[in-house]
């Protein structure tokens, strides 16, 4: 398989995934649309590095966090974290019976998108992973730290996030 | 944002990407010409010279400066394959390590640069010694310009590369804490 083949078969294959990401990071069309560019050159320049010893789908995940990270077509530390109520996972970030039936609301979804673009720029990252529904070994393989230490960061996070939201709704 | 907009032409991306390969073969190619044509070169014209002159200082000069051409392009090689291809797909952690490393002023491999141009002093000292240049005027001419030099590299550091590296040591700090 020519590098041009493996390639698109990757993109293909990977596509949403990578719309997603995008999607988190940029609100507007045409930033989601840059990036989503960036994230493939991003694909092509480091596809000579891949040798399969992890998943394709955490590699491509590795290269748009990366890319979000690195995104040269806006300063990332003014990027904001983009959830839609119908993000398939939203509710594994508040856990809590109660507020999951208060997060249908959607001004509570709104409250919550204000407290994710409050959170740091590697927090929004380990976020927008669960939200994609990654489990906590694949973070850890995305980000490059132990599972334990991803699954003490995202409990810290979680934490954070019930106690700012159970504080407005006092 | 559609999934029809999203569809981007693959072809004409793919195009574009192998554009970008080739013109990193191009320079490549231009830097194996620099040392593959242009020190055999200036060896014909040392050789040249020594016909004329019959000094063994044209020849050590001749060698020492076509040594810090080849010891200096081959570090330029070297550091632009290493910039030009970032690779996006490690953990994070380590690319931003990785890229914290690649933008600090001072490395250790920079030492291949100064053995470089200590070359090139050395080569331009016995060459101009020829030409009745004392050691302390052309030490003081190369300490000069390698300043002028040295000061802007810092300047353009300052201003390009050292906010890329603040900003990946403090995102290195941020997931290690």
């Amino acid at each position: 398989m020519t590098k041009e083949e493996t390639f698109n078969s990757i993109v293909s294959e990977n596509s949403e995934r990578i719309r997603n990401i995008c999607r988190y990071y940029n609100s507007n069309v045409e930033d989601q649309k840059d990036m989503y560019q960036e994230v493939l050159v991003n694909i092509w320049k480091s596809l000579d590095n891949f040798r399969g010893d992890s998943q394709v789908s955490t590699w491509v995940y590795r290269v748009a966090v990366n890319t979000s990270l690195t995104f040269t077509g806006k300063a990332f530390r003014h990027m904001k974290l983009m959830v839609n109520g119908d993000t398939e996972n939203l509710n594994s970030i508040i856990d809590d019976e109660n507020l999951h039936r208060k997060m249908a609301e959607e001004k509570m979804l709104e409250r919550m998108q204000v407290e994710l673009n409050q959170l740091s720029v590697i927090d929004k990252a380990l976020i927008s992973l669960m939200l994609e529904g990654l489990s906590m070994k694949d973070i850890s393989e995305v980000i490059g730290i132990t599972e334990p230490n991803v699954k003490v960061k995202i409990h810290r996070i979680k934490s954070q996030l019930k106690e700012k939201l159970k504080g407005e709704q006092a | 944002m559609t999934t029809q907009e999203f569809n981007t032409n693959l072809e004409k991306l793919t195009g574009k990407l192998e554009k970008e390969d080739s013109n990193y073969a191009r320079i490549i190619r231009a830097v194996q010409i620099f040392y593959w044509i242009f020190i055999p070169v200036f060896a014909g014209i040392t050789i040249l010279e020594y016909r004329e002159t019959h000094s063994l200082n044209t020849i050590v000069s001749g060698l020492f400066l076509m040594l810090a051409f080849l010891v200096i392009a081959l570090t330029f090689r070297k550091y632009y394959k290493e910039y030009k291809y970032v690779d996006y797909s490690l953990p994070t952690l380590e690319m931003l390590k990785k890229a914290a490393y690649r933008y600090q002023p001072f490395q250790k491999r920079g030492l291949w640069v100064l053995l470089g141009l200590a070359f090139m002093d050395v080569g331009l000292t016995i060459d101009w010694l020829d030409q009745n240049t004392s050691v302390v005027h052309t030490q003081i001419f190369f300490g000069a310009s390698l300043l002028v030099g040295f000061v802007i590299g810092l300047v353009l550091w300052y201003i390009r590369y050292k906010p890329i590296r603040d900003n990946a040591l403090r995102l290195i700090k941020e997931i290690e804490e």
